[in-house]
């Protein structure tokens, strides 16, 4: 879609027409919602931050004034959901684990992914390529797990994620660089596990 | 250059993001420093298996498109605290159907109803002849428990007699200035020195004490119209049959404390002993 079709979409949104705003979600809803899969490895996580997004969209378009590309403050928006989303799931697990007489209930009541040193080594054996690869990727830091997501399942530049992000280029390739090679780490760590698992 | 400096950049150097000087620079470094080649490798690794995410399969979109209208609803919900919107969204649904230029001035007329509708029972309640008079009384009315607490302690009713105004008064003419019938004092007075008597007023009405004795009985009575209420503070009277007739009793301290209605007045005796004089007593007020 060229720029100013996307300006004019974005503009008739601002003056609260209700086509153009479900064009916008057509145009966008994919990547919001891979982001947020991709972020939680959780579906239902991911549709409930896609439908967050976008009502926040809704809500703070009008103090879009295009300064900016469109996709670059959705990116932004996704980014702040998926880490409230986070946020909130870690209290409620912290509380939930306070609360439980027993550590495993605690474990059982909270997401696999909010779990991962619950995870044993025969859970990780039983998983497929992906899923050791979202595993792997929900064990790196949120900020870690936000330039490997921007990166290599949006395929953004490096300069579009400093955008994103709003940060040096430095920085982003630091961070991507950590990012990539704890990934490498985590994953070569469990094929030794399960290569050991194999032998035993 | 710094290694920090070289390895910083090595992720902007796999991705082709760097100008061509400087990646020259790092491609060189590379060459001749084993430790960062090492570095180098593990992002290189790490980038390979992230780049082995397959796609992800998407939800349904209708599904999603519908969740946000019920976000959005809910939220304004949340978010209407006040005026119209605050009655709509606790309104049934149909009501959002009705063009909002009947829906609004509708609403505004039910509201200015329900307004008047609560003045009208407000009113009612503060300002109707039964709450008026209920507060006339509950201003007005006698309240003996108060003289009762300071006798009872050997003290002077002093706060009694300022709440109503009490004045000593000449006992022959104490009759004619009230309303009422009071006991016939010269009947009262053959056989009971009187030694005191006083008006107390309030706002509506008027109140006689005499203090009356009998050798080394003294009495202090009370005479009050029979419609005006009266209260005994925290004594308790208990209904008690004496004679044949009901009155009711009490005591404070060493006084003990009897009251009855006559067809016109309301009596109060205070004593420290009255029921051996109560029959002559009795016979004395109602005699008139």
């Amino acid at each position: 879609m060229s720029g100013s079709a996307q300006d004019e979409l974005i503009a008739a949104c601002q003056r609260g027409d209700k086509r153009a705003f479900e064009e916008l979600f057509l145009q966008h809803y994919e990547r919001v919602y891979r982001m947020g899969l991709r972020y939680t490895g959780n579906t239902q996580e991911a549709e409930d931050i896609t439908q967050d997004v976008f009502v926040k969209v809704l809500r703070d378009l009008i103090q879009f004034k295009g300064g900016s590309k469109f996709h670059t403050w959705l990116y932004r928006v996704t980014i702040n959901v998926c880490r409230d989303k986070e946020r909130q799931r870690l209290r409620h697990y912290r509380q939930y684990a306070d609360t439980s007489v027993d550590g495993e209930e605690a474990a059982d009541g909270a997401d696999r992914d909010m779990n991962l040193e619950k995870v044993s080594k025969n859970q990780r054996w039983q998983m497929d390529t992906q899923e050791l690869l979202q595993y792997a990727l929900s064990q790196l830091s949120p900020k870690l797990r936000t330039v490997i997501i921007l990166k290599h399942m949006e395929e953004l530049s490096l300069l579009d994620i400093s955008g994103i992000l709003n940060c040096s280029l430095g920085t982003v390739s630091s961070r991507l660089n950590r990012g990539r090679t704890r990934l490498r780490d985590i994953l070569s760590k469990m094929a030794v596990d399960r290569s050991y698992l194999q032998e035993a | 250059m710094k290694h920090f400096r070289i390895r910083r950049h090595f992720s902007a150097y796999l991705d082709g993001e760097l100008d061509e000087a400087f990646a020259n620079r790092i491609r060189e470094h590379l060459a001749s420093c084993a430790a960062c080649g090492a570095a180098y490798q593990k992002i290189v690794q790490g980038a390979h298996m992230a780049s082995q995410f397959d796609p992800l399969p998407l939800p349904n979109r209708e599904q999603l498109w519908a969740g946000i209208g019920q976000r959005l609803e809910s939220g304004n919900r949340m978010r209407a605290v006040g005026g119209f919107r605050a009655v709509l969204a606790a309104a049934p649904r149909w009501v959002g159907t009705i063009s909002p230029a009947i829906r609004r001035p509708a609403m505004m007329g039910a509201l200015t109803l329900l307004l008047a509708a609560n003045l009208v029972v407000i009113y009612k309640i503060l300002y109707s002849p039964q709450a008026q008079r209920a507060e006339m009384l509950s201003h007005y009315d006698f309240d003996y428990g108060i003289y009762l607490d300071a006798v009872s302690r050997d003290r002077e009713p002093t706060q009694f007699d300022q709440l109503y105004h009490s004045e000593p008064v000449e006992y022959e003419s104490a009759g004619a200035s009230i309303s009422f019938v009071l006991a016939s004092y010269a009947l009262l007075s053959q056989d009971y020195e009187i030694t005191d008597a006083r008006l107390l007023k309030t706002a509506c009405c008027h109140s006689v004490q005499c203090s009356i004795s009998s050798g080394h009985n003294e009495i202090v009575l009370f005479q009050q119209p029979q419609e005006h209420p009266f209260t005994f503070g925290r004594y308790k009277l208990e209904r008690t049959l004496i004679g044949g007739r009901w009155f009711h009793v009490s005591e404070a301290g060493k006084y003990q404390v009897v009251s009855w209605v006559t067809s016109t007045s309301k009596i109060v005796l205070v004593g420290e002993s009255i029921y051996d004089e109560l029959p002559r007593l009795i016979a004395l007020i109602e005699q008139s």
